[in-house]
């Protein structure tokens, strides 16, 4: 039989283990590195249907052929049948009493060309002041009261003032003067990414090494980034994009100088395409097909080593593709690469694959792990830079993942194209 | 005969057409330039125990480039080093961070730009050298440098650097000496943007005086007044003020002294450590992995505290086991760079990997266990006092 003292110690201690035990929350943690789940995207379809010979612009409705206008929009009725414009996408970044806009021009087709541009500034979503500021890309809006959100939208004219496309709508709520910035340092710059990558594929900046920001693009491919709050100095981005089967593209690497109260806007960033091969092997006389990702709608040329160009056309979603008949290939080892035509700038070239026709065919397996990914985690990153560095100089080292060329020693080649990797 | 002079003739013309697109061709065809390494260095006049800096940079002449291993040699018999650092080096990540040896007369690293890089001015890191003898110092590029095409592959591509060449002046030579109360060691980083520069003047002596960040800016030929000179409101960076001087007359102006003044207020880029564990290192263990830059004067050191009641201490590396046993659920990075301007990040360790019961609430474990070592000594007391009567 316990004392009573001994009871009341026990007591005491099952009330403190109790007490604990109930901090104890087991939350359920989980953690996904390796996929993405975007919302998904309800597209209504595009407004126009296009072929290599002609668009078919958007019919409402009509009871004759001719053009109706308000002042906020435009009414083209029946089946206009010689040109087409698709939308541009306008993107508003705030500041001290401005907004600063900056929109790419729009896709046209047939023909037409923009002449110059409008922008509606409005306090009241769908009600906009036009101004004309001609040719450009960029303007900064000033005299805005700082709090008050503001609507803008731009305008696209053809040359003979006949309105072409509206952008989307974007807002800003400008800041107070004077805020922002301060000492010697240079706080508070901003900078900007603009440019055309797949529709809806999800754009990724890297600062540095780090990914800085991530963006979604439009399903034009449209995508815009910024940072603020970078000080003065000199800085090293990259830019790459994820397509739908979630291949990355190469980087595209930029490098620009920041100094006090400058913002500075990068425009024409075009993301190059991705690549895939459905064979690493084909049987010689067998069909290769050669697909990837791209901005929608644009020309894409593909490069057989030895071989003619190939042209193709993206469709709405970015994606192309060409079925290569291999029965007038010699039996060697071929690399292939492709590079898009955005507008009228040409993007980077993509990865460059290698197949090889021969006598039997071999699907190109998923890989397990990316190249330079050690930890296989579906990034590049200062982990994997960390293994690296961990069997540095070692032959055939534990990991042979260390070992990228497959050399048998981890050196600077594995670095190297470990830096060329690097998602951030 | 005349037919076959006049075959002889068509022959000849036609060895000279042929001559002479050959030479056409290789005149008009383009050869990329050699990928450059230099300094901005020139024009320096250097003096026994007086220290310069050098900083390296490169131009990629239009090639993308991402991997540099880079090892120079240099008169250690006049020549000794008393500082190589990344400095605001382009490159971002390192496997060897700037080194040197006196003894060997080297300064190697081995750097690299994620990304890839193409520039004609790429930081790439920077030194201070102290001549301790007269004579001809040379700075040159060892043959094992290597730099590599950010091209997927690692193309290694063909680096040149013009070797440096410095007349050392003896110490008696030395220009007037110019102080900075503010600013008293030229080869230190300072937060403080207000200089102030004094020097003693000369009898019939006049001077004329230029402040720049630029080491090719030299003062005019208008005579300043001898007075302190005050700096205000200084951007980060690196100045030079440089005086010259002349007796009275119609003489012309000599380079008298130059003063190096180091500016850096803004702290180093913020930056995220990673937390991780691969079975292939630290046997698993988790480990902690950071890097980050800094624009101006380069990062220093990084400190480690692990845990909120750990202490702060110094690190030489960016990748670090994590100890098993923590007291508190923070792991935090502080990077200092070289003015003592700082940043810290920090890592929740409820997100520690391959983490088990024991190392996440070891804290309650502590508690639990304190509190059944105290029951069982009272009991003991108890038992014992029973016992023995006490």
């Amino acid at each position: 039989m316990l004392k009573k003292e001994t009871k009341k110690a026990i007591a005491l201690l099952m009330v403190a283990m109790a007490l604990l035990a109930s901090q104890s929350v087991f939350a359920t943690d989980y953690s996904s590195t390796n996929f993405t789940v975007k919302d998904p995207v309800i597209d209504e379809g595009t407004s126009s249907t296009s072929s290599a010979n002609f668009g078919l612009g958007q019919s409402i409705g009509q009871l004759g052929i001719g053009k109706s206008t308000s002042t906020n929009f435009q009414l083209w009725s029946g089946f206009q049948y010689f040109f087409k414009v698709n939308a541009n996408v306008l993107t508003a970044t705030p500041g001290a009493g401005q907004a600063s806009l900056s929109w790419t021009a729009p896709t046209t087709f047939l023909g037409i060309t923009v002449g110059s541009y409008e922008v509606g500034t409005g306090t009241i979503s769908g009600s906009y002041v036009f101004e004309n500021v001609g040719s450009v890309t960029t303007f900064i809006k000033s005299g805005l009261t700082a709090g008050t959100t503001y609507y803008f939208i731009i305008k696209a004219l053809s040359p003979g003032g006949n309105f072409l496309v509206f952008s989307n709508e974007a807002t800003a709520v400008p800041t107070a003067a004077g805020g922002g910035g301060g000492g010697g340092g240079g706080y508070g710059n901003q900078l900007t990414f603009n440019g055309i990558a797949y529709p809806n594929s999800l754009v990724t900046l890297v600062q540095d090494g780090t990914i800085a920001a991530t963006t979604t693009a439009a399903t034009s491919g449209y995508f815009s980034m910024g940072l603020n709050g970078l000080s003065n100095g000199t800085y090293n981005f990259s830019l790459y994009a994820a397509d739908s089967t979630g291949n990355l593209s190469p980087n595209l690497n930029t490098s620009r100088t920041i100094s006090s109260g400058v913002a500075v806007v990068v425009n024409d960033l075009i993301i190059a395409p991705t690549i895939h091969l459905s064979y690493s092997t084909i049987k010689q006389g067998e069909s290769l097909t050669i697909s990837g990702y791209t901005a929608p709608s644009v020309p894409v040329t593909i490069n057989i080593s030895g071989q003619a160009n190939v042209n193709v056309t993206s469709d709405a979603n970015g994606y192309y593709s060409y079925l290569l008949d291999t029965t007038a290939l010699i039996k060697a080892v071929y690399q292939v690469f492709s590079h898009a035509l955005v507008g009228s700038i040409n993007s980077p070239n993509s990865f460059t694959l290698s197949f090889e026709v021969g006598d039997t065919s071999v699907p190109t397996p998923s890989p397990e792990c990316k190249r330079s990914d050690l930890n296989c985690d579906g990034w590049v990153n200062l982990i994997d830079f960390s293994i690296l560095l961990y069997f540095w100089d070692d032959t055939n080292p534990f990991n042979p993942r260390a070992d990228i060329d497959k050399s048998g020693k981890v050196g600077l080649r594995d670095f190297s194209i470990m830096l060329y990797d690097w998602t951030g | 005969m005349r037919r076959n002079y006049k075959n002889l003739i068509n022959n000849s013309k036609k060895f000279l057409l042929l001559v002479l697109s050959v030479i056409c061709y290789l005149l008009s065809a383009t050869t990329a330039q050699a990928i450059t390494l230099y300094s901005g260095a020139a024009n320096q006049n250097v003096f026994v125990d007086h220290t310069f800096l050098v900083e390296w940079y490169l131009d990629t002449q239009d090639q993308e480039v991402n991997t540099l291993s880079l090892k120079l040699n240099f008169s250690n018999e006049n020549l000794e080093v008393i500082e190589a650092t990344p400095g605001n080096s382009g490159l971002n990540l390192w496997i060897k961070t700037p080194t040197f040896s006196n003894e060997k007369g080297t300064i190697e690293l081995i750097g690299g730009v994620t990304g890839g890089v193409n520039t004609k001015k790429l930081p790439i890191f920077r030194a201070v050298f102290k001549p301790i003898a007269e004579g001809e110092a040379k700075i040159v590029m060892d043959e094992t440098s290597t730099l590599l095409l950010s091209d997927g592959v690692g193309t290694e591509e063909k680096l040149t650097f013009n070797q440096l060449k410095f007349e050392i002046h003896p110490a008696d030579l030395a220009p007037i000496e110019i102080i900075s109360p503010t600013h008293p060691n030229p080869d230190h980083w300072y937060k403080q943007n207000k200089v102030l520069i004094e020097f003693l003047p000369k009898p019939n002596t006049e001077y004329s005086y230029g402040f720049s960040s630029n080491l090719e800016v030299f003062p005019d030929d208008v005579q300043d007044a001898v007075e302190d000179v005050i700096y205000e409101d200084l951007p980060d960076g690196i100045y030079y003020f440089k005086l010259n001087s002349k007796t009275v007359g119609p003489v012309p102006w000599e380079e008298a002294a130059v003063f190096r003044v180091q500016i850096d207020t803004t702290p180093p880029q913020e930056f995220q450590p990673y937390l991780a564990a691969d079975p292939s290192i630290f046997a698993g263990k988790p480990f902690i992995s950071f890097n980050t830059r800094d624009n101006i004067s380069g990062v220093d050191h990084y400190e480690v505290k692990f845990g909120g009641w750990g202490r702060w201490e110094k690190t030489a590396d960016s990748v670090l086991q994590v100890p098993g046993f923590i007291l508190g659920q923070t792991i935090s990075i502080k990077v200092v760079d070289a003015a003592g301007n700082e940043q810290i990040s920090t890592i929740n360790l409820n997100e520690l990997p391959n983490q088990g019961f024991f190392q996440k609430y070891i804290l309650w474990v502590i508690i639990i266990m304190a509190c059944i070592l105290a029951v069982f000594g009272y009991l003991l007391y108890r038992f014992l006092r029973k016992k023995y009567a006490i």
